[in-house]
């Protein structure tokens, strides 16, 4: 954050929430894709996708890497490092893939069975409310806190 | 000239007021003895120290140091009452002063 | 001595110029190719901050003659993009824009305070 590293944490929050959300857009949006990547001759399908997340801490040290603190008493150290979330990575789910009996599909193998992806709709959807509901809950942290802020403000205005 | 000594008792209501302890504890209170100049210079150099360290903390803040905001703000607004209760009392000493000026002998 | 008004001011400069930036890039929130700017300090200004005024020049109360602007947008490339090459983050630009418009109020009101306070010593009280 520029100015105010106590709207970092929740900026950081939304950030993630945006990403799963449209994480979750693509697995369901992919949920019968037959046909991902082509790998070793094969087509292979889509593997559900999820974002791995963890904690972030910011240590004012980073941010304010050209002007020197000096006045930084060691105790205070721990109280000038904020914990927002990032995302790690964006992975592929190992587990099985769904095994559908269709001779008829064009991705078919010899024994008739077509692999489709390993989406599951409703997990997706549960997961796609609780990404949601979290981007609410920290854009309701994130007006708490810029309305202390500005209520702070008040008291050089007298 | 016994007249000076009791204004120095001024001290008493300057010194409630250090920078660096916003409290308005009574065991901060005490009474200076001593002349109306030691008390007025005590205080004088602690309301100089009071706005270094404020114009000090702004000047972090502006550049980007994570001082929180309420304490910036707070530190302001006691060396502004530190300011003008200086003025203040610098006023009633020299009306004090004219007022005895004014005594006929 | 660090001058206190001359750091409030170059502050609100930069709040402002980083507004500037905040519009612009949420209106191109999905402009292909765009990249985000942001608002960055010009390096003679720096020592000011740091507290190393051993030039006078680096003192300037208000405007003398020809103002030169101190902060200025910057193109930011190094992040990560959408397909269409534009990496502005609407999450991150709105709660930046959140936060640049409580820093200015914050340097309004703190140059406000200052500015009573020597008005108080100025008026006598008054």
């Amino acid at each position: 954050m520029v100015r105010f590293p106590e709207l970092w944490v929740q900026a950081s929050a939304l950030s993630l929430n945006r990403l799963k959300m449209d994480v979750i857009a693509e697995n369901i949006a992919n949920a019968d894709s037959t046909r991902a990547r082509f790998e070793n001759g094969q087509w292979q399908p889509y593997r559900r996708h999820m974002v791995v997340q963890q904690a972030a801490p910011l240590s004012f040290k980073d941010m304010l890497s050209e002007i020197k603190d000096k006045q930084e008493r060691p105790a205070e150290r721990s109280r000038n490092t904020i914990i927002g979330v990032r995302a790690n990575a964006i992975k592929e789910d190992e587990a099985p893939l769904r095994r559908v009996y269709d001779p008829s599909h064009p991705d078919a193998d010899q024994d008739g069975y077509v692999l489709y992806p390993n989406v599951d709709l409703p997990r997706e959807m549960i997961d796609l409310l609780s990404a949601s509901r979290a981007y609410e809950a920290n854009v309701t942290v994130l007006s708490a806190t810029k309305a202390m802020l500005q209520k702070t403000l008040e008291i050089g205005r007298g | 000239m016994s007249g000076f000594n009791t204004i120095g008792h001024m001290g008493v209501g300057l010194s409630a007021f250090h920078s660096d302890k916003p409290s308005l504890n009574h065991n901060d209170m005490h009474v200076t003895a001593g002349s109306f100049q030691e008390a007025f210079q005590s205080a004088l150099r602690r309301l100089e120290e009071g706005e270094q360290s404020t114009n000090a903390a702004v000047v972090a803040f502006a550049s980007g140091a994570p001082l929180p905001l309420h304490e910036v703000l707070l530190r302001a607004e006691e060396t502004q009452l530190n300011v003008a209760l200086a003025v203040e009392v610098r006023n009633k000493a020299v009306e004090a002063y004219q007022e005895i000026m004014r005594m006929p002998i | 001595m660090i001058n206190v008004f001359y750091a409030l001011q170059l502050a609100m400069d930069g709040a402002w110029m980083q507004q500037k930036a905040h519009a612009q890039n949420i209106a191109n929130v999905d402009t292909p190719g765009y990249k985000r700017f942001q608002a960055v300090l010009n390096d003679v200004n720096k020592d000011v901050f740091v507290g190393n005024i051993s030039d006078p020049r680096h003192i300037r109360i208000g405007s003398q003659g020809s103002y030169e602007p101190q902060w200025q947008l910057q193109t930011v490339k190094d992040t990560t993009e959408t397909v269409n090459g534009n990496n502005v983050d609407l999450e991150q630009e709105m709660s930046e824009l959140a936060d640049t418009q409580l820093a200015y109020q914050a340097y309004i009101t703190l140059m406000n305070q200052t500015l009573n306070r020597y008005r108080t010593v100025v008026r006598n009280g008054r």
